[in-house]
């Protein structure tokens, strides 16, 4: 398959398929600093009734250079950045990303971090069968799918319910 | 009003920018269609190359917000994927409707109206013709500049 390359110009971008193996515009961000990220909740037990507006260094170490960048570039949406409609993120949805990760990190490769304009945090991987596996998280509550036994559904976000999550997660 | 449906022959792109795709790890997130009143642009009303310089004075903020790309679809193969929709093999066949909503700045929008599953979502990712984002000529740079000034000072106006 022919990969997608940011030289293309007008009237000549090809057609093509996804799924390449193709680093595509693998240096397209190289240029961009990352920021300095602090954090204050790194060993501690994440308080989840807080906003979170950084990423702890565990969540750093688990999303990787390429996720803490995309991470910094989400908190810089502004209202209505979605045809009018999307929302910023919301340090909410960066707390229950950060409680799923304290509990949860066997991620067969970095995850990859995107943001919806309802100001929530998703995370994508794949499991080691290659099925798509993502999350969305909500304020109250995280959205999931799960490509291996085509299930979709939501938990709350109690550590109970997190916790037997990530135990249903760890066994597929 | 009533709205009038996209007929399904025609086919539809849809803007995609760099919170919906990783492209270090080239991964798709299923908010492209999840929806709903997912914004497509009809390539009847108006060519691809016409569509990017909206989608850039429209969507493209950098270094944080980009537009990326553009997948393309045929209505009548995105109704399809709805109506043989399986999900774990129980068919769930589910109604897309794409209708015509002209904006001021892009008379070839249109919306998928109805939300649709994450799985679905996926499903129509793989199906898409992609298309990557051109350089983004010199004269967007500077009407969008214009632009932004403007907006500046009726803000500093009021």
């Amino acid at each position: 398959m022919t990969a997608i390359t940011i030289e293309d110009r007008f009237g000549s971008s090809d057609k093509v398929k996804l799924k390449n193996d193709t680093d595509i515009w693998g240096n397209y961000f190289s240029g961009n600093s990352i920021g300095l990220l602090r954090s204050g909740l790194s060993g501690e037990v994440f308080d989840t009734t807080k906003a979170a507006d950084t990423l702890s260094e565990k969540a750093q170490q688990i999303l990787g250079e390429n996720g803490v960048q995309r991470y910094e570039q989400f908190k810089l949406y502004v209202a209505g950045w979605d045809s009018g409609d999307g929302q910023v993120l919301s340090s909410h949805s960066t707390a229950i990303l950060e409680k799923f990760l304290n509990t949860f990190d066997s991620f067969p490769d970095e995850p990859s971090i995107f943001f919806t304009r309802n100001g929530n945090l998703q995370l994508g991987w794949e499991d080691l069968q290659s099925n798509v596996l993502e999350l969305e998280f909500f304020p109250d509550k995280i959205e999931y799918y799960i490509a291996s036994n085509d299930k979709e559904g939501e938990v709350d976000t109690s550590q109970d319910s997190i916790a037997r999550f990530c135990d249903m997660l760890t066994s597929l | 009003m009533e709205s009038k449906l996209c007929d399904g022959d025609e086919r539809v792109v849809r803007a995609i920018r760099s919170s919906d795709w990783d492209c270090k790890k080239q991964r798709w997130s299923s908010n492209l269609f999840t929806g709903p009143d997912t914004s497509v642009s009809r390539l009847k009303i108006l060519e691809l190359k016409k569509l990017f310089i909206i989608f850039f004075r429209q969507l493209h903020k950098p270094p944080a917000h980009e537009v990326l790309a553009a997948g393309e679809i045929e209505v009548n193969h995105l109704q399809k994927l709805g109506n043989e929709f399986r999900p774990n093999g129980k068919p769930d066949p589910r109604v897309i409707t794409v209708i015509e909503k002209k904006l001021k700045d892009n008379p070839a929008h249109a919306e998928i109206r109805e939300r649709l599953p994450r799985s679905l979502s996926h499903k129509i990712i793989e199906e898409l013709e992609m298309h990557s984002a051109p350089s983004i000529p010199w004269w967007v740079k500077i009407t969008k500049r214009v632009d932004e000034i403007i907006k500046l000072l009726k803000g500093s106006r009021n």
